[in-house]
């Protein structure tokens, strides 16, 4: 309250005081406007030579050592030492760098995931048991959103020490459908069924060719590997098209997909109920 | 070998008036074109059939009703349709049904028909507006070159002729001369033959279409072959008139990599 009593608002502004007032003010305005113009004209000076996260780093990093450099003449206009402010930061940097050691981890990180380029914004990775696309990514984190339209934030540091599978890396991929079909069957029409199914479904590419391979005389059936090539983004149509034209061209062909039975046993002193396929005409 | 290819002669020069509240019909090939115009608006239906037997007629056969989902664009008055052809939207792969091998060193002449598709564009005075392609052919695809680096191409069969007049063509048809020249030691084997159509230049002369003149130098194995587009019809369709415009204007020499080799990164 003294210092209130104290204080002379007449001295205070004075023309002197107020023509540097209205120049820090410039200052501020003027440039962090200025920051902020030129940011946005390497912006759009780089956009179409950089990758997207590279341009954020730059923007970012222009943007934030602009404003440092315009809040620091504000300061030395209002007369405030910055010898000793530098001073100040430093050591408070020290204590912030100790108590902040995983964020700087992060961030280095961070610029490890930027130079390396294990994946871009919208490519499509997962990470442990988790699948999505590529937001952003950040000094600290990366962002991804999941099919089921969930937002995770995952540590730069996790990503580094992690496994990342990067699904839209290159721009075809295999569809596996693992099969299995009746030891009664012949391979060879299971063959052509197969490749007659991939040649017809202008999805899938002739080449690299469609692969089969007779894997395993398994416990139900002769099990097998039917593998088609598709454009990345055609994903779900090839899926969803290829299966059921397996399902529907095996019933055509008389191909069974042989699958275990179950016998019910009621208790130990019955025996199995009888159990009998019957045809649809013979149904009633 | 059809060689009557004129009858969309007049589709490509002229566009056509649409009368108002009037089915208008194009067979073209298995697929089948529908338009009718409602005000400015015109709406538009295509429906292909890529087990139908080709044809070319511009009038509705009897019972044959539009199956389908219409799309309606807001032209404006007074324009016109015109049908032009184009060339397909990604490059083609051409795999000679017949083993094709050159001698290093060698030049060679090959023919043959490159499938078309339409694109229908609005037109005021002289000014066109494309508003949509239409696909003719289901063309299955392939990737050309490695699974990194390579494109996504459609994939086509086809006969190689020394002499364009043994070449099967239909009104969309463009006949295509490529020269060929084995600039390498090596033999060279063609297999595949990557066309990056999407520059070709399309002519007109006497109801046949033709693209320009090509001529590959294959230098080697794994090396890029250099492709000149001469830009101009060659001299069998000497006077042929420019008709559509490349999809994306070639440079002097594109240098990319045309000649496939078969490579197993199926496993």
């Amino acid at each position: 309250m003294d210092l209130l009593k104290n204080l002379n608002i007449a001295e205070l502004f004075t023309p002197e005081n107020l023509i540097t007032i209205a120049e820090i003010v410039v200052i501020i305005v003027g440039g962090f406007l200025a920051v902020k113009i030129v940011a946005g004209i390497v912006k759009r000076i780089i956009r179409k030579k950089v990758t997207p996260q590279v341009l954020m780093l730059i923007t970012k990093s222009i943007t934030y050592l602009g404003f440092f450099v315009v809040l620091l003449y504000a300061l030395n206009k209002m007369g405030v030492q910055l010898a000793a402010i530098l001073g100040a930061a430093g050591v408070v940097g020290i204590a912030l760098g100790i108590a902040s050691q995983e964020s700087l981890s992060n961030m280095i990180s961070g610029v490890f995931l930027i130079s390396e380029k294990p994946f871009e914004i919208g490519d499509i990775i997962t990470v442990g048991d988790k699948t999505g696309i590529i937001m952003s990514i950040d000094l600290l984190s990366v962002k991804m959103r999941t099919f089921d339209n969930l937002f995770i934030r995952i540590p730069n540091e996790k990503l580094i020490n992690t496994e990342v599978t990067t699904i839209t890396r290159f721009p075809i991929r295999r569809m596996d459908f693992n099969l299995s079909v009746a030891y009664k069957d012949d391979l060879q029409k299971v063959q052509e069924v197969l490749f007659s199914i991939a040649k017809q479904n202008p999805l899938c590419l002739d080449e690299p060719e469609p692969l089969l391979l007779f894997k395993n005389f398994g416990e139900s059936g002769i099990e097998l590997l039917f593998a088609v090539w598709f454009e990345k983004s055609q994903y779900l149509a090839v899926k969803n098209n290829v299966f059921m034209e397996i399902k529907t061209r095996f019933e055509r062909e008389g191909i069974e997909i042989p699958f275990p039975h179950v016998t019910l046993y009621s208790g130990s002193g019955t025996g199995p109920f009888p159990v009998k396929t019957v045809s649809k005409s013979t149904r009633k | 070998m059809s060689r009557k290819t004129g009858i969309m002669h007049q589709t490509w020069r002229q566009g056509v008036s649409l009368p108002e509240n009037k089915l208008l019909f194009w067979r073209l090939g298995t697929s089948d074109l529908y338009v009718k115009k409602e005000g400015e608006v015109w709406n538009i239906l295509t429906d292909i059939d890529p087990g139908g037997k080709p044809a070319w007629q511009f009038e509705k056969p009897a019972g044959r009703d539009p199956a389908g989902k219409w799309e309606s664009y807001f032209v404006g008055s007074m324009e016109t349709i015109k049908l032009v052809p184009i060339v397909p939207d990604r490059p083609l792969v051409l795999k000679p049904v017949n083993a094709v091998k050159l001698l290093p060193g060698r030049t060679v002449t090959f023919y043959f028909g490159i499938p078309l598709w339409i694109r229908l564009t609005s037109q005021r005075g002289s000014v066109s507006t494309s508003i949509r392609d239409i696909p003719l052919n289901t063309f299955s695809q392939i990737w050309f070159g490695d699974p990194f680096g390579g494109e996504l191409c459609y994939s086509l069969d086809i006969s190689l002729s020394t002499q364009f007049l043994h070449v099967a063509v239909t009104p969309c048809t463009s006949l295509c001369k490529v020269r060929i020249k084995n600039g390498s030691t090596a033999l060279l084997d063609l297999q595949k033959i990557c066309l990056h159509t999407e520059y070709y230049t399309i002519f007109e002369k006497d109801g046949m279409l033709w693209t320009d003149e090509l001529i590959y130098q294959f230098r080697g194995e794994g090396q890029s072959s250099q492709i000149n587009y001469t830009r101009k019809p060659p001299k069998e369709s000497e006077g042929a008139k420019l008709l559509t415009s490349p999809r994306v204007p070639p440079t002097q020499n594109i240098i990319k990599r045309s000649f496939g080799i078969l490579k197993d990164f199926a496993g």
